[in-house]
């Protein structure tokens, strides 16, 4: 190749530097007008600091972060926030963390720390994730509390909570717990248990790792060895039972961080996809009876498409698109995209990382807290992701990837493609964050979705929702022949133009807890066309020309609706 | 179905103003293309265009030679200069809308095959465009288009051939065997309709009466995959299991064999221009029997290296398996032509010859070999046989 | 009459191997080239020392130090020894500012350490001088690790518009579209690549995955089968297979697959973390060294004898890794060289006896039967009651 004359160079440098740039939004997308608002000062909720109780050993569990979500803990229908607190080693610091901080919502858009008044300012672990249901069919919510040690039951007693751990069933496993969902496998109307377990860790066996050759740095998961998830079937009588191995869910891989409840085969029976860090990543579909089968690796959802194990951390799945089938997506490490897996037809189900867009602007953050929700509320299910790296540092070591990263909001097209629009709006949902546990609210009680965030050893971040141009109907469900919550009861909304598809269930995400309210975005329509709600025990009820605006209760079997 | 890839052939128009040497240029190109000497047949329409640069048919058989090469994009842009010269010139949009289903661009296809009948309706461009809307889903439309080609036409084979698979798709297989069987009526001898045959049968239950169907096709198609895989299955289904075990077990061999094919053949279409692939294909094609498939691709392999004696010699003795023996003369000559001292060119002529029972042909071609090796054994052998 | 007997030659086409760094530029002293060529040679069978004395050695004969240094820092960047490899090709450049392939491969070296950001400065320069399809492409690589992916796409398409059989360019093309979910285009660059190298499987591997993921996977287990075969260790292509193979309804074999991947896998992981453990410690042999043994446990025979020079070069005389680098020769079937390498280690310490067993039976499985009787009573000699060497000895005098 002959030499450019001095001329072209010059013109060549300007080219360069001219079009290195990232990728442009495509020109479909809508001219956006998406706002949230950082109101966690404002809120009352900028003393809380999750700690990991690192004095310098590095030690694996610090790395992790916790969850935390929402919770109507006194049932005046306002959402009130619970956050874990994370920990400090016995023997290691002085000062003891609190495990858990209860906030009440003030419903003037405040908050106030009632974790003593409500009876957990006395336990002190090292904790991570929480996860919220009525089990036992009191009408209230109670809640289960993962930790490094034993894991903790909370019984609701009208606004203060017993831990009635001991006795339960659920106080003799002291593994590693991660994730936790309560759903309704044999639905007999007692929620059930399903318990991520992580890796074998502890103090003793702590392995020294290494970026650089001189330094202790975090480890990563594939050093240690996973320990199995645990099933607890509730007896009915407040007491569980450990059926790990009778329900199905034995063999299993261990080191998992999130599970999401679905029902992809449309039986009617919950099945359960389960995120696992550095493994394959699972499907257990429920055979009917409350036993389950896995099936990930041959439905395709287990592996990226060269059959590699990815990190798996938040996961959320729904209908997301007009084919009317389920899609999971899962939160994975920098340099892997978020998972997206569409359900196809049979058992099979087929990768649409990349095809829904999402896959590329994923692969340089690391994504913990992930969920469905409608942002804009026009009916379509957006993914909202808490981004946040394990290493400190790490962008010495790995050039574009960075120890704070921003929150991704991918924005639905309606056809499965998603947008992340962060870059463009900016606000504090660019700002880099450690984030780990995300969870979902109308908080504020406008029709309009706020979000939670958690960070490592950070603060706690509130952003207030203010896209409220849209129309929207909120949905409460009780059911009276199934669990009291209703989880597993799916609602289908109709109007003009969308058909939506939503599922009362808990956990999704990482660690975290959303509200169970079905929120249908309308639009700028006035009113839901039909609204199906098909219940747990299989029997269907239809309404007609439900008015938006407002929310309302639904409860099983009476035929009518009753605002709220 | 196979690809019915119909070129119309259109020899010179008798129009009064074409200068006879372009005429004759044609003809000769005409003759290399369909022998297979595509960079001939190329250059001879050069030497055309240099003469008379807006004679339709150079372009339009040009376009012929780039389509048989798979470089689609060049054979397009020839047949649009076609059009843009004789915009009604017959068969241009018509090969325009095969290339468009070869790459996958069905709307295009049909935009094409409209035009063409806006011209010159036929039966066979109906056909064509049946296929289009099929494989795009539009089932309707092709059947309309399938059924307008019979009215036009009522002993087009093909017609009621794509009218019955469309039937069969959409489950009504009496009514498909009825339009498969008039398919077949009118052209009794066509392998690809007696599968078909064979196969509605199978399905409609009568695996019995599909027997004679399939054993047509393995019989003369012994690479034939699918027949023989269906006909296993219909030997099972009347009792004859281990007759039937022996024919999928059959298919299963061949089937590794087709997806080596298909392999190949999709990336060769890919990259026209990347000779090992051609080759690739060819010897698959070969290994699989497919003699005339193997020798295609070859050719298109020699149209990208000419001076490859090997691959010269390939075709040559490929034509020689297909029966012709001319064609491979010829070949064996052109190659001693260009590098005499290729012993085992002389040896491979002087085995035609004699097989042929050219006796002195063959002997005087071994002792040309003898010249440049004096120590090959199996001339001599041959020599002595002839003694 | 007999038959004609088809001469089909068989085409043997040359494909050209994708060159990272620029080869070394030949000198105008013989003497110096053929250290150089020599030095090639070594540095191919991943013999860094040899390779190194003989850069050395070329030096001694030119003034063109350039070359010199240049060839230095190919070999140090084999080593992964990053710092000495920038050091040698700055030195090239003092030599001489213009030396082509200098910065490119400065450029690799900063890519291989993750600092894409460097990398990406490194290859304009060398972009500037050498308007080049090796550096544009690889200026497009460091973009993508970048998340610059419109500029990555520029740079690969430059490249392919300077030399449109570059098929390493077309296959990152594909990568690339792949990711931004653009599965026609990625599957027509994927097969340009595969066409132009046929008999690449890095690119058989792409073109097959993205079948699959198109739900074409029929069209992809041809060329699965063919890549376990060549490379059973590789757990995607088992994956693929198993998919594709459920897919068209071969279940169990389909299966078996399935399982095959879950098998390589665990040993996947295993090379994984060594790999980031040699990063992290790239002074340490015996973090070599365990690679190595991961890599030939599951047949990456190659790649497994690079780890093991490495870690000789680290510690030359660690004789247990010599050993093992012996064991690796007669495992790929070179027996020669197997018991050269045997021969070279006795000679340096005599009284390693597991050594002189291994000789021994090499010698004895090559029907060498005194040289295998000698090598064992050499194992008696420092070792009188060695049972093995007690038992073969009389195994030979038996027969």
């Amino acid at each position: 190749m002959s030499p450019c004359p001095a001329g072209k160079i010059t013109v060549f440098f300007v080219v360069i530097l001219f079009i290195a740039c990232d990728s442009k939004q495509p020109a479909s997308t809508k001219k956006m007008q998406i706002n949230f608002t950082d109101v966690t000062a404002t809120a009352g909720l900028a003393n809380f600091r999750h700690v990991t109780g690192a004095v310098g050993d590095k030690w694996f569990p610090e790395s992790m972060g916790s969850g935390g979500g929402f919770i109507d803990y006194n049932g005046d229908g306002w959402s009130d926030i619970l956050l874990v607190g994370g920990g400090t080693w016995p023997g290691k610091s002085v000062a003891v963390a609190p495990a858990l901080f209860l906030y009440h919502n003030n419903q003037d858009g405040t908050f106030k720390n009632v974790t003593a008044a409500a009876g957990l300012a006395d336990l002190h672990t090292y904790g991570f994730g929480i996860t919220v249901a009525d089990y036992d069919n009191d009408d209230d919510q109670d809640f289960f509390f993962t930790t490094i040690w034993q894991n903790h039951l909370f019984r609701n007693d009208g606004g203060t909570f017993t831990n009635v751990s001991l006795g339960s069933g659920l106080d003799k496993d002291l593994l590693w717990s991660t994730t936790a969902i309560f759903f309704d496998a044999d639905q007999d109307g007692w929620v059930d248990l399903y318990v991520g377990s992580y890796v074998d860790w502890s103090p003793e066996n702590d392995i020294w790792c290494t970026l650089d050759g001189s330094t202790k740095n975090y480890c990563t998961p594939e050093l240690y060895d996973g320990v199995p998830s645990r099933f607890y079937s509730n007896n009915g009588d407040g007491t569980f039972t450990d059926k790990t191995e009778q329900a199905g869910f034995l063999p299993s891989p261990g080191k998992m961080l999130g599970a999401v409840e679905l029902d992809f085969n449309n039986d009617g029976w919950p099945d359960l996809a389960v995120a696992s860090d550095t493994q394959r990543d699972l499907l257990y579909v429920n055979n009917g009876d409350g036993t389950f089968k896995e099936i990930g690796a041959v439905s395709g959802m287990a592996y990226d498409e060269n059959g590699r194990a990815r990190a798996g951390m938040g996961i959320d799945a729904s209908v997301v698109d007009n084919s009317g089938k389920e899609t999971i997506f899962v939160g994975n490490f920098s340099k892997e995209m978020i998972s997206v897996f569409r359900h196809q037809s049979g058992n099979f189900f087929e990768d649409r990382a990349a095809l829904s867009k999402i896959g590329r602007p994923s692969l340089m953050t690391l994504t913990f807290g992930l969920f469905l929700f409608d942002a804009e509320l026009d009916g379509d299910l957006d993914l909202f992701t808490a981004n946040g790296h394990v290493q400190i540092g790490i962008e010495h070591t790995q050039d574009g990837i960075y120890y704070r990263q921003p929150s991704h909001l991918f924005l639905n097209d309606g056809d499965g493609h998603f947008f992340d629009i962060v870059p463009s709006i900016g606000g504090p949902l660019a700002q880099p964050i450690v984030g780990r546990g995300a969870a979902y609210s109308d908080y504020d009680k406008n029709g309009t979705l706020d979000i939670l965030v958690t960070e490592n050893s950070g603060p706690v971040h509130l952003f207030r929702n203010d896209n409220n141009e849209n129309n929207f109907l909120r949905v409460n469900v009780k059911s009276t022949t199934g669990n009291r919550n209703g989880l597993s009861t799916k609602l289908v909304g109709i109007t003009k133009n969308k058909r939506m598809e939503r599922r009362v269930k808990t956990g999704s995400s990482f660690m975290s807890h959303s509200e169970t309210t079905v929120t249908f975005g309308l639009g700028s329509e006035e009113a839901l066309d039909s609204l199906y709600v098909y219940w747990p025990n299989g029997s269907m009820e239809r309404f007609h020309n439900i008015h938006g605006g407002k929310e309302i209760n639904i409860t099983e079997g009476r035929g009518k609706l009753a605002v709220q | 179905m196979c690809i019915c890839v119909s070129c119309f052939f259109n020899a010179c128009q008798k129009k009064p103003d074409i200068d006879p040497a372009v005429a004759g240029l044609i003809f000769q190109a005409e003759t290399a293309f369909r022998n297979g000497y595509y960079n001939a047949a190329l250059t001879i329409t050069d030497s055309a265009l240099v003469i008379s640069p807006r004679e339709a048919d150079v372009y339009f058989l040009r376009g012929r030679v780039f389509t048989n090469l798979a470089r689609l994009n060049e054979a397009e842009a020839a047949y649009r200069t076609v059009l843009s010269l004789n915009p009604n010139y017959q068969g241009a949009w018509f090969n325009m809308g095969t290339n468009s289903i070869r790459q996958d661009d069905l709307p295009a296809a049909i935009a094409h095959y409209k035009s063409e009948l806006l011209l010159y309706p036929s039966a066979r461009t109906m056909v064509q465009l049946g296929r289009a809307y099929a494989d795009l889903g539009k089932i309707d439309s092709a059947a309309f288009a399938y059924e307008d080609a019979i009215k036009t036409d009522s002993k087009n084979a093909a017609a009621y051939m794509r009218l019955g698979h469309l039937y069969k798709d959409s489950g009504d297989i009496t009514k498909a065997i009825e339009y498969a069987t008039s398919g077949l009526d009118l052209d009794p001898g066509n392998l690809d309709y007696k599968y078909i045959m064979g196969s509605l049968l199978l399905l409609n239950g009568k695996p019995q009466v599909s027997l004679p169907f399939f054993h047509a096709v393995t019989s003369k198609r012994p690479w034939h995959y699918w027949a023989h895989h269906n006909l296993g299955q219909a030997l099972y289904r009347t009792g004859k299991e281990a007759k039937g075990q022996h024919y999928m077990d059959m298919a299963k061999e061949l089937q590794k064999g087709i997806q080596e094919v298909e392999n190949w053949r999709n990336l060769a279409n890919l990259n026209p221009d990347q000779l090992m692939l051609w080759v690739n294909l060819g010897n698959s094609l070969k290994n699989m029997g497919r003699i005339q498939e193997a020798k295609d691709a070859f050719l298109v392999a020699l149209s990208i290296s000419p001076m490859n004696f090997a691959l010269q010699n390939n075709i040559a003795n490929l034509c020689l398996m297909d029966g012709d023996t001319t064609q491979a003369i010829i070949r064996y000559k052109a190659i001693l032509s260009l590098d005499s001292t290729l012993v085992d060119i002389w040896l491979n002529l002087g085995v035609v010859h004699a097989n042929s029972g050219r006796k002195n042909d063959a002997r005087q071609a071994w002792m040309e070999g003898l010249e440049y090796d004096p120590d090959n054994t199996t001339l001599k052998d041959y020599l002595k046989t002839l003694n | 009459m007999r038959c004609l007997i088809p001469l089909l030659l068989f085409l043997y086409c040359c494909t050209s191997n994708e060159k990272q760094v620029v080869d070394v530029l030949s000198s105008s002293n013989p003497r110096t080239n053929r250290f150089l060529l020599k030095g090639s040679d070594a540095l191919k069978q991943h013999n860094f020392i040899q390779a190194l004395a003989l850069a050395d050695s070329a030096d001694k004969y030119t003034v063109q130090k350039a070359d010199i240094h240049f060839f230095k820092g190919r070999i140090y960047s084999e080593l992964g020894r990053f710092t000495e490899a920038e050091q040698a090709y700055k030195n090239a450049l003092k030599a001489t500012p213009s030396y082509r392939g200098v910065w490119n491969n400065l450029g690799n070296n900063a890519y291989r350490q993750q600092n894409f950001s460097q990398a990406v400065d490194y290859y304009i320069q060398e972009i500037t001088q050498n308007q080049a399809p090796i550096p544009l492409r690889a200026l497009g690589r460091a973009f993508v690790e970048l998340g610059k992916t419109d500029s990555a796409r520029t740079f690969f398409q430059k490249a392919i518009d300077l030399d449109m059989n570059y098929a390493a360019a077309h296959f990152n093309l594909a990568q690339l579209e792949e990711d931004e979910g653009n599965f026609k285009q990625a599957l027509q660059h994927a097969g340009r690549a595969y066409g132009i190298e046929p008999d690449n499987f890095e690119y058989r591997y792409v073109y097959s995955t993205l079948l699959v993921q198109m739900d074409r996977g029929s069209e992809a287990i041809f060329n699965l089968r063919k890549i376990v075969e060549k490379w059973p260790w590789h757990h995607g292509a088992h994956y693929n297979l198993g998919r594709a193979l459920i897919r068209v309804g071969q279940k169990t074999d389909g299966e078996n697959h399935l399982e095959q991947a879950e098998r390589v896998r665990a040993a996947q992981a295993k090379i994984d973390h060594l790999e980031n453990t040699v990063r992290a410690l790239p002074d340490d042999p015996y973090s070599y060294a365990a690679l190595a043994f991961a890599l030939r446990k599951v047949g990456r025979y190659n790649d497994a004898m690079h780890s093991y020079k490495v870690a000789l070069y680290l510690e030359p005389e660690n004789f247990d890794i010599w050993n093992n680098v012996a064991n690796l020769y007669l495992i790929q079937g070179d027996t020669i060289t197997a018991l050269a390498t045997y021969n070279y280690i006795v000679d340096r310490n005599p009284t390693l006896t597991d050594i002189w067993l291994n000789m021994g039976v090499v010698y004895a499985l090559s029907n060498q039967k005194t040289k295998a009787r000698n090598a064992w009573k050499q194992v008696l000699a420092y070792q009188s009651d060695n049972a093995a060497a007690l038992n073969y000895l009389k195994k030979l005098n038996g027969n």
